[in-house]
Formats: structure tokens, C-alpha cells, sequence
């Protein structure tokens, strides 16, 4: 197994596991401004809710990504 | 946007935000092997439903702060608000909010920017309120001393009064004063709020010194 094989395989779950956390901020934060819309509920939804939830999906397409990579090495790295 | 169209929009926000987080919370409860029908479910959680969360919360968001109640609900626009929806205030402010046209977006109607980008213009002016409520100091002002200190950046632009009173009706070229005045007033140097003219929109937020600005 490679260094970079190691590295994904720790970080895969990782990733996943702050790609839901920060999924689940930016939700409720987008929620709060749909049920109170006061001035700083609106524009934190809309700026730091977007913002999380785009980091949010940005963790999971790495982690996908990296997922990938492990499952295709995988075969070469059998003895 | 009528209020049928934004219970819709705040449903789907809701229910999508909702059916994103029940499966982001599956997810960390069980820790499930990631194949591709767990990949498939997170893209559901994390992208799609998101985003659909997302746009439409944003659409109905943006709809918020066109409302009155929105741009009254920082306390030193208590007495702008009151006086807006006081059916008996004969404020020009007032007279306007009771007009259908206005309605409860009277705030929006008449201090948008009506430029080419007047939107997104509009929308920074927004941002630049919500920066002074909290961080400039307007949050710890008494409502008194806010009235006092607080005015528009730029003088109130006539262009937004034309957007109806289009200045070319006969009625409106038959007032000697509208004659007159026809070249300052299109260029910004009389304001139609002025004393003498229409009046101060909200006068009861002007001093005496302060006078003929809207």
C-alpha cells in the first residue's frame, strides 16, 4: 500500500463524517432563515449557510475522488 | 411573489432541507460501507437536495427583505414602521404605504435603485445597514438619538418618485412649480420631498435644521 493509498483510506471516512457535519450547519441555517427571516438570519444563510454547504460538497467530491483512486490501485498493490 | 407562491417556495425549502438532513444523520449513525448506492445517497444529501434547499430559501429570502416588516424589524425604523402603517398618518411615506401599488413592500418600492443594476446595488445598500445595525453602532442607539444621527447616504434620488409620476402628463406640466423647476428636479439639485413642494417624506425624523431633505 502506498503513502497516498494509506492517506486516502484514513481520510475517506473523515472527509465524509465533516462533509455531513458541515451539510447539516449550513441546513439548519438555511431553515432558520426560511422560518424567521430577520435581517441576520437572511444574510448568514446566505452567505455563510452557502458557504458551508459548499464546502460541505466539496469534502464529499474529494472524498469520492480519493475513494476511487484506492479502489482503482487496489488490484496493482495485491502481491 | 403572492403569499400562495412563498408558502410553496418555504415548503420546499423545508422539506428538502428536511429530507437532506435525515439522510446526512443516517449517515454518521450507521457509518454504512461507502458503495455506490451510499455514494449516490450523500450526492442526494450533500448536493441536490442542498441546492434545492438552497435556491429556494435564497428566492424567498430575497423576497423577505423587500417587505416592510423586514427592513422595521431593526428597532430604529420603529418610527418609520409606525408610521407607515398608521392609517390615519398623512405623511407622504405614509399616503404612499396605503397605496396597493406600494403595499407592504412600500420601503422597497420607493428606496430601491432603479439603475441598470439597481438590484444588486439595492441589495449592497442592504448589506451595508445590516453592517452598521451591528457592528457600526445602531443596534445600542436609543430611537430618539437614531433619528437624529441616522440619514440617507445620498440625497433621495427623484428618478425613484418618477418611476410613477412620470413628469410628462399634462396634469402634472399644468403646476407652475412642475415647469419651472423641470431641470432641477431631473437633475437632483430640488428634491420633490422638499418643504414648499411635497413635504418630507418621514418629517418627523427631521430637525428643523435638517429641513427640506427626504
Amino acid at each position: 500500500m502506498t503513502v497516498l493509498a494509506y492517506w486516502a483510506k484514513r481520510t475517506v471516512p473523515g472527509l465524509l463524517k465533516g462533509a455531513c457535519v458541515l451539510g447539516l450547519v449550513a441546513l439548519a441555517l438555511v431553515v432558520t432563515s426560511v422560518l424567521l427571516p430577520r435581517p441576520l438570519f437572511v444574510i448568514l444563510a446566505m452567505s455563510v449557510g452557502h458557504g458551508v454547504g459548499a464546502a460541505a460538497l466539496a469534502c464529499y467530491v474529494l472524498a469520492v475522488i480519493l475513494d476511487s483512486g484506492q479502489r482503482t490501485r487496489a488490484p496493482d498493490s495485491k502481491p | 411573489m403572492s403569499r400562495v407562491e412563498q408558502g410553496w417556495l418555504g415548503f420546499v425549502a423545508l422539506v428538502s432541507a428536511a429530507a437532506a438532513a435525515t439522510i446526512l444523520i443516517w449517515y454518521l449513525a450507521r457509518r454504512p460501507t461507502l458503495g455506490l448506492r451510499v455514494k449516490l445517497f450523500l450526492l442526494l444529501g450533500l448536493g441536490v437536495l442542498p441546492a434545492l434547499a438552497a435556491a429556494t430559501s435564497t428566492v424567498l429570502g430575497m423576497e423577505a427583505t423587500t417587505h416592510r416588516e423586514f427592513c422595521g424589524s431593526c428597532h430604529v425604523m420603529d418610527s418609520h414602521f409606525r408610521d407607515a402603517v398608521d392609517p390615519a398618518a398623512q405623511s407622504l411615506a405614509a399616503r404612499h404605504s396605503r397605496n396597493p401599488f406600494f403595499g407592504e413592500r412600500s420601503c422597497y418600492v420607493c428606496h430601491a435603485n432603479y439603475g441598470m443594476y439597481g438590484y444588486p446595488l439595492t441589495k449592497l445598500g442592504g448589506l451595508g445597514h445590516v453592517y452598521e445595525y451591528y457592528l457600526g453602532g445602531y443596534r445600542q442607539m436609543s430611537l430618539q438619538h437614531a433619528l437624529e444621527v441616522i440619514h440617507l447616504r445620498e440625497p433621495y434620488d427623484n428618478l425613484n418618485c418618477r418611476q410613477c409620476h412620470t413628469t410628462t402628463g399634462s396634469d402634472w406640466q399644468r403646476v407652475p412649480d412642475h415647469s419651472a423647476l423641470q431641470v432641477e428636479l431631473a437633475s437632483n439639485r430640488v428634491s420633490c420631498a422638499s418643504e414648499g413642494c411635497h413635504g418630507a417624506a418621514h418629517p418627523f425624523s427631521k430637525s428643523p435644521a435638517l429641513g427640506s431633505t427626504p
